[in-house]
């Protein structure tokens, strides 16, 4: 079963970027850790019904810059996408259920699962708990396609862990929609299932994410727009 | 059917010093669980691993216990000291749940229930009834003296919020917890197998031959192995 997993974006500093996003929405975050092959970090905001928001950028520049000098791959993507000077959109994360189910994925797609210890945060606490994905992000973000996520225990999944505390939050209770790129057409060819199962609204232009919706139990609709960052490469 | 190990109960009369205590004894981490809206009942909860946890559960409303019987069998049960009271399995699926009940002719309980410090409640289901006999007796629900100390199966729906994942508080020198190694119960493995409806054997259960009940908690940490024993009075 396919379903929405969670969305990123990257920006110029994820300390202010977080805290000014959770003054305009009302939605805490907590601390998500560090990516250590690739030098980014990320605060996490839980949306409710298992989704959740990473707010990411670029913690040790010079390892960005030498990945990027040879050609690492993604690491150009990430770094326009981080020191555009603007939160942007960089990618739209699906999940998945099974392991197999995320093969067929990979099979479907003729991409490849990467060793998920490479790629995968560690967390403020130290640890560490396995998430495979298939296309690779790197594959997929800059052209404005969503990839597929499995995580081995769910129960530790980032979208359930608690948020800092701070007055006058909301409780997030899930994504009403999210304004995707492209067409309804287009996106059912990539997933395979009918994207009219999936909460996307789609606006015809560049391929990518263009707004997340979040319900909230005791306040209103927040709707969170930025660019998307394939419409700046 | 797909069955798993959840949780356990630690029942006694005071969870602050319990918490602590079992804190200092094993190097556990623990997190506040909040309370039960009803019963006057709340908990501190130790993530054992794997998707498991112990909950340190009493009564913290001592007004309640002349007025309301589930919280006079939770505090009555721990006179002489702290007790296991609960063994949980989890299932998958309502269907699961809903198949449970009916094979013992239970009502499904459940809905929102605990009521956490810093988030949304806890919405849980369980079955069969019965299986806390002192419980079932003193609230007049049907008691059935066949399951009492037996297992109880429990289902999360939102399992990204499942309680054995959440953080616990900064402590010096805590361990991390890597899953249940054993767990002694009461009982013979035929029985345990029959009351469950799949092989004991699946599970890692050690069987003392007492009454049903569970007397002793494995866990798996980056320290070794812990040992929590205690009286079982389920």
């Amino acid at each position: 079963m396919i379903h929405i997993d969670h969305v990123a974006i990257g920006c110029t500093d994820l300390y202010e970027a977080s805290d000014r996003m959770r003054k305009e929405t009302g939605i805490g975050f907590y601390d998500g850790g560090w990516f250590p092959p690739v030098g980014i970090a990320n605060k996490i905001f839980p949306l409710g019904g298992q989704t959740y928001m990473e707010i990411e950028s670029i913690v040790n520049g010079p390892k960005v810059a030498a990945m990027a000098a040879k050609g690492g791959p993604g690491a150009d993507f990430f770094k326009k996408a981080m020191q555009s000077g603007e939160d942007v959109f960089t990618g739209l994360c699906l999940g998945v259920d099974s392991m197999e189910e995320l093969e067929d994925l990979a099979k479907r797609h003729k991409s490849i699962i990467p060793d998920p210890h490479l790629g995968t945060r560690i967390r403020s606490s130290g640890t560490q708990f396995l998430a495979y994905q298939t296309p690779p992000a790197t594959d997929c973000w800059p052209k404005g396609l969503p990839n597929w996520y499995y995580f081995t225990d769910i129960t530790l999944h980032p979208s359930g862990q608690p948020v800092e505390p701070y007055p006058g939050l909301h409780r997030p209770t899930g994504i009403s929609y999210i304004e995707m790129g492209g067409t309804e057409k287009e996106m059912t060819e990539w997933l395979g299932v009918p994207a009219s199962t999936m909460p996307f609204k789609f606006n015809g232009k560049t391929k990518g994410v263009y707004a997340i919706a979040v319900k909230t139990e005791d306040g209103p609709e927040v709707i969170i727009r930025r660019k998307n960052i394939v419409e700046l490469l | 059917m797909a069955m798993r190990l959840d949780h356990y109960q630690l029942s006694t009369r005071n969870i602050y010093a319990t918490a602590q205590k079992l804190r200092d004894e094993t190097g556990l981490g623990f997190y506040d669980g909040g309370y039960f809206t009803s019963g006057g009942i709340a908990n501190k909860i130790f993530p054992l691993g794997q998707g498991c946890y112990l909950e340190v559960e009493g009564v913290v409303d001592a007004g309640i216990i002349d007025k309301d019987l589930g919280a006079k069998v939770f505090f009555d049960r721990t006179a002489e000291g702290e007790c296991f009271s609960l063994n949980g399995m989890r299932v998958d699926t309502m269907e699961e749940m809903q198949a449970l009940a009916k094979r013992f002719g239970s009502e499904l309980k459940g809905g929102a229930s605990r009521v956490r410090p810093n988030g949304p409640q806890v919405y849980g289901y369980s079955t069969p009834t019965g299986t806390h006999a002192g419980h079932a007796a003193a609230t007049g629900e049907v008691t059935h003296p066949d399951r009492a100390g037996k297992v109880t199966w429990y289902y999360f729906p939102d399992m990204y919020l499942h309680p054995s994942g959440q953080p616990v508080f900064n402590w010096p020198g805590c361990v991390e917890p890597l899953g249940i190694s054993f767990l002694e119960v009461g009982g013979t493995e035929a029985e345990m197998t029959e009351w469950l409806g799949v092989p004991a054997k699946n599970f890692p259960y050690r069987f003392n031959g007492k009454a049903q009940g569970l007397y002793a908690i494995g866990v798996n940490t980056s320290d070794g192995e812990k040992i929590i024993r205690r009286p079982s009075r389920q």
